[in-house]
C-alpha cells in the first residue's frame, strides 16, 4: 500500500476492461476470415501480423478479450454465488445454534469432494462431457465452490453473532433483510477478494484446457495463446500479445483481491 | 491429536466414498462408454450392444459400482478400454509425478522462506517491490508458458539441459537428475512465487506488529528479534501455505509434464481423457483424491500442532486455498 | 550404407492414434554401434500385443518386432512371411516363407499363423478385428508347416492385398501379452527392455530372414507433444521425429546436421469433408455438387498446410493402388454453385460443419471452409468437438459436413471405412456394386474397371470434398538412413533403419 500499486492496477484494469469491450467494435477485420497467408509479419494492413491461418492478429486479439472474461467472470460469479450461498448458510445455522454443526455436514463436507479433486482434473472430466464454453463455466464454478464456501464460512462465523444481527433477528427482520443488510456488507471484502481469486484461476483454467487440448474453439485470449505455440518461432507476437495481455489481466485483479483482503482485515479485526 | 487424525480420517475416507460414487456413477452420465471408446469408428449397434454385454456394461449402474467399488478396496483399479490392467498402466508414473511434485515442494520450503523473508522484512523496498511483482507475474504466466520458454533459453538455446525427460526403462528420473531440473524449476516459479507472496505478505504484516515494534525498540539486536519475534508467527502460516501447495501439485504436474513428455500421470490422465478411457480417468481419480486428503490431513495436523492455541481447539483449522 | 532415402516409401493411416500424434527418432552413438531411435506418440496404455496397437510408437515398435504376411510397398502387396497365395472355392491357401526363426530359435510354422487367426478373433479381444468379417479364423487348416487354408465368409479377391491392408503382424503359437512380459517375433529387432509410454529399446536380431538389420540397437521413444518431439532431435537426444508440424518446415531443421525430410507424393494424407448424404440439403445431388463447386481448395493448402500439400480432386485413395488421378474437381464457381443450391431448394439450408482435431490442421480447415461458405452466402457453422465424441453416432446424423482424412490406404480400405457410418456412406447402387466387384474378383483387369466405376461414381455424385493431399514431414540427423514407411509415415518402418 505504501507503493503504488492498487492505483497502478486499477489504471491498468480499467484500460484493460475498455480494450475488452470496445475492442470488437473497433476489430479492423473479421476476426474468423483470413486476410492474408499464414505468420506474416505486422503490415500497416496488419498491425500485428497474421495468425496461423492468416487472419489478422489485432483483430483477433481486440475480439477475444470479451469471450475471455465473460467465461472467466461467469465462472467465478457462479462458483463464488454458490459457495457464498453455501458459506453463509453454514455460518449462520451452525454458528448460531452454537453445537450442533449439520449444515457443515450436509452442505460443506460433500463439497468438499469437490475440492479434494485435483483441479485440472476436475476441469479434464467435465470438459468430456460438456464441452465449449458452457463446460469450461460450469468447471471454473466447481472448482471455486468448496473454496469459496469454506471463505465466505470463515468471514461469516464471527459476525452472526454479533449484537446488531442479534437485534434485528429480535426486532423479526426476515432472512433476506438480514443477509442483505447486517451480513454481506460486513463480508463484502473476502467476497471480492474470493471473486478475484476466483477469476484469476478461471483464467488460467480458460488457457490450460486449451493447451491441453480440450478447450473450446474461438478467439478467446486463452486459446489464442495456445494457438501460437507451434508457430512462436515464425511469430513470437503471436504468443506475445496474448500472454501480456492475460497476465496483466490476471495481475491487476490479484493486486486488486489483495488489496480487497486487506481492507476486509481491518474491517473484520 | 489421536482423537484428531482419527476423526479426520474418517473424514476422509467418507469423502474419498462420496468421491467414489459421484466419480462412477456421474462419469456413468457422460456421453459414450467403454464400449464406444473401444469399437471407436468401428461401431456398429449390434457390435456396441455385444460388446456393452461382454463388457458387464448392459448392468445397472450401483450394480456396476458395487463390482468396481469393491475392487477398490481389494487394490484392483480396473481394466482400461485398451484391455490393460489400470494398475499397470499407472505402475511408476504416479510415483514419477510425486517425485517432481516432492522435488519443487522441497526446494520450494527454504526458497520462499529466504526469499520472503529478505522482501518481507522491509515492506514498502525497492527490494520489496521486485519480488512483489516477479511473483506476481511468475503467477499469472500459465506455467506451459514459462515452462516453453525454459526449453528455448535452456535447451535450445544453450543446450546445457535437456528439452525433454526422456527415462529409459527400468530407470527412474533419479538416475538423469539433469532431466529433472527445467520441470521442477518450471514448478519452482509458479508454486514458489505463491508462497513467497504468502510468506511476505505475512512477515510485513508481523514486522510492524506492537510485539516486534516493542523487542525492537528495546534495542534487540535485528536477528534475535526475527528469530524471537517474526519467525514464531510467521512459521505456522508458512507451514500452512507449503502442504497446501503439496496438496495443489497433486495433479498440478500435468501441464508441465507435456511440455517435457515427463513420464507421470499427465500424459495418462490427458491420453484418457481424450480417448474416452473412463476407467484410467476414474482410478485417477481416486488414486489423487486420495493423495489430496492425505496431503490436507498433515497440513491440518501440522498447522495445530505449530500454532499453540489451537493445539487443543477442536475448531477446524482454518484452511486457505489459492 | 547406400540403401538410401530414396526408399522411404510411406503409406500412412490418418487418425490411427485418436488424436494422439508421433514421432519417430533415430539416435546417435558411437559409430561402430549406430543406435536408431524411434519415438511415437506415447500412451501408457501401450502394449506389446500387436493386435491392440493404439499409438504410433506402438505401431512402430510392433511393426519391427513382428513380421506380416504381407506388407504394402508402393500401394502393392509385399511378400513377407508368406510368399504367395492361392485361390480356392470359398477358401485360399496362403503358402509361408521357408526358413523364418522367432526370437527364441524355433521355426516358423503354419500352426502360428492359425494361433493368430484364432487370437484374433477370440471373442475377449477388447476390439474385434477387421479380417473377422471376411475370414472364417474356426475352419482354418493347417496342411503342412508351410501351406495353411483359410476358408472365406464372402468372397476375397486379392488375399494378399486384404492382409496387407490390415497390417496383420503374425505372433507365436500360444503368444500371450501380459503386461511387464516381453514379446517374441520373427522381426528384425528384439524387444529389450521396454516401458509403456516410455520407451522401447530393441536390439538387432541377426538371423533375421531378410537379412541381418543394420543398426545394433533402435530405441523407440513415445512422445506426445509435437514441439517436445522437435526438441528431442534439435537438442540431440534422439536423431529422428516424424509427423512434426509444418511450422517446422518453415523455421528451418535448426542445425547443419539437421534436416526436414518429406515422405513424398505418394504418402500424402488425404484430407477433406465428407457430407451426409442422408439428411438435406446433401440428400440432392445437386447440393452436393454446389458444395464441390464453392470450396476454395488453394486457399486451404496455403493456410492450413502453410503450402506443404497440394490439392486434392475430392477422392479419397491418393497413392494407392488403382487411384484415378485423372479425375479432377469440379471447378470453382459460385454463381453455378447458387444455381445449383437454387434448383436443389437449399438456398439458406443450415449446414452444421463437425470437427475434431484428431489430425493437425482438422479444426483449422473447418474454420476456414466455414467462412468460404459463408462468404458464398450460406448459412455454415463449425461444430468443434473433442476427438473421443467425434463419433457419437446421434451427432454424427444430425451433421451436415464432417472433416475427415484418410492416408494412402487401399483403396479396398478406404472405400470401407468411409463407409462405416450410414451418415458416412454414399447410398448408391452403381457405387455399391462396384466396390462389391473390386473387392470379390480375382481378376486383376475387372477389378482396375471396376475401381474405375466406383470413382467416377464418387466424382460425379459423391458426398467427399478432398481439398488437400498433406505432406508428411519429419525432422531428422542428416545421417539417418533406412527409414522406410510401410504403413504410415507417422510410423515408418525401422527394420532397415540405420546410421550412414
Amino acid at each position: 500500500m505504501r507503493w503504488p500499486g492498487t492505483r497502478v492496477a486499477s489504471g491498468v484494469l480499467a484500460v484493460l476492461l475498455v480494450v475488452i469491450v470496445v475492442g470488437p467494435l473497433v476489430a479492423p477485420y473479421d476476426p474468423a476470415a483470413p486476410v492474408g497467408l499464414p505468420y506474416e509479419p505486422p503490415t500497416p494492413q496488419a498491425l500485428l501480423g497474421t495468425d496461423a491461418l492468416g487472419r489478422d492478429l489485432l483483430s483477433r486479439i481486440l475480439d477475444g478479450g470479451l469471450p475471455m472474461l465473460g467465461t472467466a467472470l461467469a465462472g467465478a460469479v457462479a462458483g463464488s454465488a454458490l459457495g457464498t450461498v453455501a458459506g453463509l448458510l453454514a455460518a449462520w445455522w451452525d454458528g448460531r445454534s452454537g453445537r450442533s454443526r449439520w449444515v457443515e455436514g450436509a452442505v460443506l463436507r460433500p463439497l468438499d469432494t469437490l475440492a479434494i479433486v485435483p483441479p485440472m482434473l476436475l476441469v479434464l472430466l467435465i470438459l468430456t462431457a460438456f464441452t465449449g464454453h458452457a463446460g469450461l463455466v460450469l468447471a471454473v464454478a466447481l472448482t471455486g465452490v468448496p473454496l469459496s464456501a469454506r471463505v465466505l464460512r470463515a468471514a461469516a462465523a464471527p459476525v452472526v453473532t454479533r449484537a446488531h444481527v442479534e437485534a434485528a433477528v429480535a426486532r423479526g427482520e426476515g432472512p433476506a433483510w438480514i443477509v442483505g443488510r447486517e451480513l454481506l456488507p460486513l463480508v463484502a471484502g473476502p467476497l471480492v477478494a474470493d471473486l478475484g481469486i476466483r477469476f484469476v484461476a478461471a483464467i488460467y483454467v480458460v488457457t490450460a484446457a486449451g493447451f491441453l487440448g480440450v478447450g473450446p474453439s474461438g478467439t478467446d485470449w486463452g486459446t489464442l495463446i495456445v494457438e501460437a505455440l507451434p508457430g512462436v518461432e515464425l511469430a513470437p507476437l503471436l504468443l506475445a500479445v496474448p500472454v501480456v495481455l492475460v497476465a496483466l489481466l490476471a495481475v491487476s485483479v490479484t493486486v486488486l483481491a489483495d488489496d480487497a483482503v486487506r481492507r476486509s482485515r481491518a474491517v473484520l479485526a | 491429536m489421536i482423537r484428531l487424525v482419527a476423526g479426520r480420517l474418517a473424514t476422509g475416507a467418507a469423502l474419498l466414498v462420496l468421491l467414489s460414487l459421484l466419480v462412477f456413477v456421474g462419469v456413468d452420465l457422460l456421453p459414450g462408454d467403454a464400449a464406444n471408446a473401444r469399437l471407436g469408428a468401428s461401431a456398429t449397434p449390434a457390435r456396441l450392444a455385444e460388446t456393452r454385454q461382454r463388457l458387464g456394461l448392459d448392468r445397472p449402474v450401483l450394480v456396476r459400482y458395487a463390482d468396481w467399488a469393491g475392487g477398490l478396496l481389494r487394490g484392483d483399479l480396473g481394466t482400461s478400454v485398451s484391455g490393460t490392467p489400470v494398475s499397470a498402466i499407472l505402475g511408476g508414473r504416479v510415483a514419477n509425478s510425486a517425485l517432481l511434485a516432492g522435488l519443487t515442494t522441497i526446494l520450494l520450503v527454504p526458497i520462499s522462506l529466504v526469499v520472503g523473508m529478505w522482501a518481507g522484512l522491509r515492506p514498502g523496498s525497492r527490494r520489496d517491490r521486485g519480488v512483489a511483482v516477479a511473483s506476481l507475474l511468475f503467477v499469472a504466466a500459465p506455467e506451459f508458458v514459462t515452462a516453453g520458454l525454459l526449453v528455448l533459453v535452456f535447451a535450445i538455446g544453450l543446450g546445457v539441459l535437456p528439452a525433454v525427460s526422456l527415462i529409459p526403462p527400468g530407470a527412474g528420473p533419479l538416475d538423469r537428475p539433469a532431466a529433472l531440473v527445467l520441470p521442477v524449476l518450471a514448478l519452482l516459479l509458479l508454486h514458489a512465487s505463491y508462497a513467497v507472496r504468502m510468506i511476505r505478505a505475512t512477515i510485513a504484516a508481523t514486522v510492524r506488529a506492537p510485539h516486534v515494534e516493542f523487542a525492537r525498540l528495546n534495542g534487540e539486536p535485528p536477528r534475535d528479534v526475527v528469530r524471537h519475534a517474526v519467525l514464531p508467527a510467521v512459521l505456522p502460516v508458512a507451514l500452512q501455505v507449503w502442504l497446501l501447495t503439496a496438496a495443489a501439485l497433486v495433479g498440478g504436474t500435468v501441464l508441465v509434464e507435456r511440455v517435457f513428455g515427463y513420464p507421470g500421470i499427465g500424459e495418462v490422465l490427458v491420453t484418457a481423457v481424450r480417448t474416452g478411457d473412463l476407467p484410467v480417468a476414474q482410478a485417477l481419480v481416486m488414486v489423487l483424491g486420495a493423495g489430496v486428503v492425505v496431503a490436507l490431513l498433515a497440513a491440518d495436523v501440522g498447522v495445530r500442532l505449530s500454532t499453540p492455541t489451537l493445539r487443543t481447539a477442536e475448531q477446524p483449522a482454518p484452511v486457505a486455498f489459492r | 550404407m547406400s540403401r538410401a532415402l530414396s526408399r522411404r516409401q510411406l503409406l500412412r493411416y490418418a487418425g490411427v492414434g485418436a488424436g494422439l500424434a508421433a514421432a519417430v527418432t533415430a539416435c546417435g552413438s558411437p559409430a561402430s554401434a549406430p543406435t536408431v531411435v524411434g519415438s511415437g506418440g506415447g500412451g501408457a496404455a501401450e502394449s506389446l500385443d500387436p493386435f491392440i496397437s493404439g499409438t504410433p510408437s506402438d505401431y512402430a515398435r510392433n511393426w519391427t518386432v513382428f513380421d506380416e504376411l504381407f506388407a504394402i510397398s508402393d500401394g502393392n502387396p509385399l511378400p513377407r512371411l508368406a510368399v504367395g497365395v492361392d485361390q480356392g472355392d470359398g477358401a485360399f491357401t496362403v503358402r509361408l516363407r521357408d526358413g523364418v526363426t522367432w526370437h527364441d530359435g524355433s521355426p516358423f510354422v503354419a500352426d502360428d499363423v492359425a494361433y493368430t487367426l484364432r487370437y484374433l478373433a477370440s471373442p475377449e479381444r477388447p476390439v474385434p478385428h477387421e479380417l473377422t468379417g471376411f475370414l472364417d479364423t474356426a475352419q482354418v487348416q493347417v496342411r503342412d508347416p508351410r501351406t495353411i487354408t483359410i476358408p472365406t465368409l464372402q468372397p476375397v479377391g486379392d488375399p494378399a492385398m486384404l492382409f496387407a491392408g490390415a497390417g496383420m503382424r503374425v505372433i507365436k503359437d500360444g503368444a500371450t501379452f501380459a503386461p511387464g512380459g516381453t514379446a517374441v517375433g520373427t522381426g528384425p529387432y528384439r524387444l529389450g527392455a521396454f516401458e509403456p509410454g516410455r520407451q522401447a529399446r530393441l536390439t538387432r536380431y541377426d538371423a533375421h530372414w531378410d537379412g541381418a538389420p543394420f543398426a545394433d540397437e533402435i530405441v523407440v521413444i513415445s512422445l506426445d507433444d509435437p514441439s517436445a518431439r522437435v526438441n528431442a532431435v534439435r537438442t540431440g537426444e534422439a536423431d529422428y521425429a516424424a509427423d512434426v508440424p509444418f511450422t517446422v518446415a518453415r523455421t528451418g531443421a535448426g542445425g547443419d546436421d539437421l534436416e526436414v525430410r518429406s515422405a513424398g507424393d505418394t504418402q500424402r494424407t488425404s484430407l477433406g469433408f465428407v457430407m451426409n448424404t442422408t439428411i438435406r440439403p446433401f440428400d440432392d445431388p445437386r447440393a452436393r455438387r454446389a458444395v464441390r463447386m464453392l470450396v476454395d481448395r488453394q486457399a486451404l493448402v496455403d493456410r492450413v498446410l502453410l503450402g506443404y500439400g497440394v490439392t486434392g480432386n475430392d477422392l479419397f485413395g491418393h497413392g494407392a493402388r488403382y487411384f484415378d488421378d485423372t479425375v479432377k474437381a469440379p471447378a470453382t464457381d459460385v454463381a453455378g454453385a447458387k444455381a445449383l443450391l437454387e434448383q436443389a431448394g437449399a438456398v439458406g439450408a443450415p449446414l452444421v460443419v463437425r470437427s475434431a482435431e484428431y489430425e493437425a490442421g482438422m479444426n483449422g480447415s473447418t474454420e476456414l471452409f466455414v467462412e468460404q461458405l459463408k462468404a458464398a452466402g450460406l448459412d455454415a457453422r463449425a461444430e468443434i468437438v473433442g476427438v473421443q465424441e467425434y463419433f457419437a453416432p446421434d451427432a454424427l446424423a444430425a451433421t451436415h459436413l464432417l472433416t475427415f482424412p484418410l492416408g494412402p490406404f487401399p483403396l479396398d480400405v478406404t472405400y470401407a471405412r468411409s463407409a462405416a457410418f450410414p451418415t458416412l456412406a454414399l447410398n448408391d447402387a452403381e457405387l455399391k456394386t462396384a466396390v462389391a466387384t473390386a473387392f470379390s474378383t480375382p481378376d486383376e483387369a475387372a477389378r482396375a474397371a471396376a475401381w474405375k466405376t466406383a470413382q467416377a461414381v464418387m466424382a460425379d455424385r459423391g458426398n467427399w470434398i478432398v481439398w488437400g493431399l498433406a505432406d508428411t514431414l519429419a525432422i531428422s540427423r542428416r545421417n539417418v538412413a533406412g527409414i522406410e514407411v510401410r504403413d504410415s509415415a507417422k510410423y515408418p518402418y525401422l527394420g532397415k533403419a540405420g546410421l550412414a
